[in-house]
């Protein structure tokens, strides 16, 4: 396997996400995927993912700042892009964050947890449905580190770069 | 024939008490203007309208119930986004219409737009919720 061939981050946005600053920063990284991504159904999966990462972060971030970095990597002659999210969370946040990677890990497929979990638990807060979303519906692969009281969640997938001219 | 008469021989349908939203970007109204109950919602679903939506669901669908409407279609062709906070909302829709007495039960047809890449895979795990009163056209 050959190692991944990485640049530094297309976009770098450290920031104080509020919603209004969400839905602003998903139509602006939209426009971005857009134009240099193929294929428009892509750019739609990763206009959610961002949208979803950002929300997750807000909403649990403690200092109320996050991280999101975009970087577009090629590895094995394939063009993927890695979306880099990291925040503050409080310990018991970070728990319930390992359990839903172990519980998305054990699954037998991302579609049967997503809608296992919007029957079991769709109403309640903090239900993790967000990033089941991400995984179900925008083929992501996901992973999750966490050190000290930062957690950073990864998502990538399989792209194909429009050529520049 | 009179105006009355006239008036007298059009069919009256019940008013729907579901008030629109109408915020600067999104828009959701429900108008019953034949058998169906329309529904449109166009704009971007997202946290900023999630008490909104929440309302007006709520009151949709009592009032489907209420008025006895067998099919709700649900126009989501200019609906730009929705974000998971909005999706909870249809999944408790879609639970509580499936829960229903079946002779109370009406049918959603979604009518998605091809160019908006989520919809389909969206409404697709929404309509496995429903067991099978929500299609996709």
């Amino acid at each position: 396997m050959s190692a991944a061939v990485s640049v530094p981050p297309l976009v770098a946005l450290t920031f104080r996400p509020t919603y209004e600053l969400v839905s602003a920063a998903r139509e602006f990284i939209s426009s971005l995927y857009e134009t240099i991504l193929t294929d428009p159904s892509a750019s739609s999966r990763l206009g959610l993912t961002t949208h979803e990462l950002l929300e997750n972060a807000m909403k649990y971030s403690t200092d109320g700042k996050a991280t999101l970095e975009i970087e577009i990597c090629r590895k094995n002659g394939q063009d993927l892009i890695c979306l880099r999210i990291s925040n503050q969370a409080e310990a018991g946040h970070l728990v319930r964050l390992q359990e839903l990677f172990e519980g998305m890990h054990r699954s037998e497929s991302a579609f049967t947890y997503y809608t296992d979990l919007m029957k079991r638990n769709a109403k309640r807060v903090g239900s993790g449905l967000g990033l089941a979303r991400i995984w179900a519906e925008a083929d992501m692969i996901m992973s999750c580190e966490i050190a000290g009281e930062m957690a950073t969640i990864v998502a990538q997938t399989a792209v194909e770069v429009r050529k520049s001219r | 024939m009179s105006k009355s008469n006239q008036n007298a021989a059009v069919p009256k349908e019940p008013s729907l008490a579901v008030p629109p939203v109408k915020l600067a970007g999104f828009m959701a109204e429900a108008t019953r203007s034949s058998l169906p109950i329309d529904v449109r919602m166009t704009g971007n679903a997202d946290s900023l309208v999630l008490a909104d939506l929440e309302n007006f669901l709520r009151k949709l669908h009592s009032e489907t119930c209420r008025s006895g409407a067998a099919e709700v279609r649900l126009d989501v062709s200019e609906l730009f986004f929705m974000n998971s906070s909005c999706m909870k909302l249809f999944v408790s829709w879609f639970t509580q219409l499936r829960e229903l007495d079946p002779v109370q039960q009406y049918r959603v047809v979604v009518q998605s737009s091809p160019k908006l890449h989520w919809q389909a895979r969206s409404f697709d795990a929404l309509r496995y919720i429903a067991n099978g009163l929500v299609t996709i056209s």
